[in-house]
């Protein structure tokens, strides 16, 4: 009996091994290294209206999966870039804001009936229009904003636009 | 039972061959082993059978591009993302019977391939409703037996995609449109003409667009043709989400940029979607105005999406390519240097 036990020992190692290279086998690829990143929109001091969309375009043709966020109600923001909130990647980057200044109104289906087609999907305004920001911010290539996300962080970004 | 067990133990005792029982702990380290061996096949057996289904959604695109230049060869252009006479807008003009968005790219290949009858449907469609797409699977159609639209069809269905056999039902009369996996890249700019327009910024196809070969000035090996979108599966508004949708040429439905990159954290910014980031598939409504809309490519490969270039070439791209190179691929006419990584 006590020899069976060694030998369960000696068989161990090689589970082990087996599990190893199976955590080995299936690690993310070509992923970089991500850094919490967090801040908020401001737009003539206030936070931005209506939310909106935030991403990082590297500027010296960074390799690596660019982060996004979405910004909320309050202007706040947080970067993704592999899973929800986990950060962006190290480098300068051009950010760019969408706004969105509108809201599509709730429907449902309609029944199957000819006529009954009829639609007023017209956008329900969600923000004044002396609250939208400019459209140089939603410019991929002239956006005025830049930032730098450091590995030692912390990468807290406050974000003034303006006319 | 008692007699039995000694009989027996006594016979191994004097038996040449010595036979007995497995132990518990020698029994616990073969299911181990088992156990591990199975860890490591299972994984294999289910990449093998997304390589399979890549396979699949690979040829589905191979078979695009050849549909588009066998249009091009018939009609000496590109057909265009989407017919829309009310450029860039159609808006609240749905089923009102002002013509609003008609046929896109992927109604004008259905004779290429192969679905005659589906282009049939349209072309009777286009000349009773010049607003056409609210008319595509309603149900005035479908009772004559006019089905285009309303059904996914294996050719614009990527395997990889979950299954799921809902339609479209948003409420503004483009009920019952059949989801579909593909998009035509727009470039790098957005939905309107005042991206699409410009060569530096647009892609192969646009609105109301008739690009030729001559118009690929990048080469066409060296720009985006059609690319992977994905549809909503899970959510109680799941129907509402215009995402993923063949037959209804609006951003993300059947349209995509290079904007944003492949799979891309950055919500896209459509009109008529609801945010799922944990599908990963985040965006944001952006209705005013309508051009502005833009929509990255996305799959369900792991690590990337893929892509058919205007040379008919089908290829994997990357999540991680630089967001540069991706924009470039998008551009029609960008004059960027070909650069790889």
């Amino acid at each position: 009996m006590f020899d069976r036990i060694d030998n369960l020992f000696k068989v161990f190692p090689i589970i082990a091994l087996g599990l190893l290279s199976l955590s080995v086998g299936c690690g993310p690829g070509d992923r970089v290294e991500v850094y919490p990143t967090k801040g908020v929109v401001l737009f003539g001091g206030e936070p931005m209206m209506g939310g909106g969309a935030i991403s990082f375009v590297p500027i010296d043709s960074q390799a690596g999966k660019a982060a996004g966020g979405t910004v909320d109600k309050e202007g706040n923001f947080t970067m993704s870039t592999y899973d929800p909130g986990d950060g962006s990647m190290a480098g300068k980057f051009r950010v760019v804001v969408m706004q969105s200044t509108s809201d599509e109104i709730e429907t449902v289906g309609d029944t199957d009936i000819e006529g009954a087609a009829d639609s007023e999907a017209e956008a329900e305004s969600t923000v004044p229009v002396a609250k939208r920001i400019p459209f140089t911010y939603a410019d991929p290539a002239n956006s005025p904003l830049t930032v730098e996300i450091k590995p030692e962080g912390p990468n807290e970004l406050t974000l003034e636009l303006s006319k | 039972m008692k007699a039995i067990v000694t009989d027996s133990i006594g016979r191994r005792r004097v038996s040449l061959h010595p036979r007995h029982g497995f132990t518990l702990v020698e029994l616990l380290v073969v299911i181990a082993i088992i156990g591990v061996m199975v860890g490591l096949l299972l994984p294999a057996v289910q990449a093998a059978r997304e390589a399979a289904r890549r396979m699949s959604c690979q040829n589905n695109l191979k078979q695009m591009g050849l549909a588009l230049h066998n249009y091009h060869d018939t009609h000496r252009v590109f057909p265009p993302g989407v017919v829309n006479p009310r450029d860039p807008n159609p808006n609240g003009a749905n089923g009102s019977g002002v013509p609003a968005m008609g046929a896109n790219w992927a109604a004008f290949i259905l004779p290429y391939l192969e679905q005659q009858a589906h282009w049939e449907g349209v072309m009777t469609i286009v000349q009773e409703r010049p607003e056409v797409v609210d008319w595509y699977g309603h149900g005035v159609y479908v009772n004559r037996g006019i089905t285009v639209g309303s059904q996914p069809l294996p050719a614009y269905t990527c395997p990889s995609h979950p299954s799921a056999d809902h339609q479209m039902a948003n409420g503004t009369a483009m009920e019952h449109l059949g989801r579909g996996n593909y998009g035509a890249n727009y470039g790098k700019g957005g939905y309107g003409r005042v991206h699409t327009g410009d060569g530096r910024v647009g892609g192969p196809m646009a609105n109301n667009g008739k690009l030729s070969m001559t118009d690929i000035r990048d080469g066409t090996s060296n720009t985006l043709m059609v690319s992977e979108l994905k549809f909503r599966v899970t959510g109680a508004n799941r129907h509402q989400d215009t995402r993923g949708t063949w037959a209804y040429g609006a951003m993300t439905a059947s349209l995509l940029t290079t904007r944003t990159g492949p799979n891309s954290p950055v919500p896209d910014g459509v009109w008529g979607c609801r945010s799922e980031p944990a599908e990963g598939m985040p965006c944001i409504q952006i209705g005013s105005p309508y051009t502005e809309n833009y929509s990255a490519a996305r799959g369900y490969h792991p690590g990337g999406v893929l892509g058919t270039l205007a040379d008919g070439s089908v290829n994997f791209y990357s999540e991680s390519i630089a967001l540069d190179i991706w924009q470039a691929l998008g551009t029609r006419a960008g004059g960027e240097a070909p650069r790889t990584e």
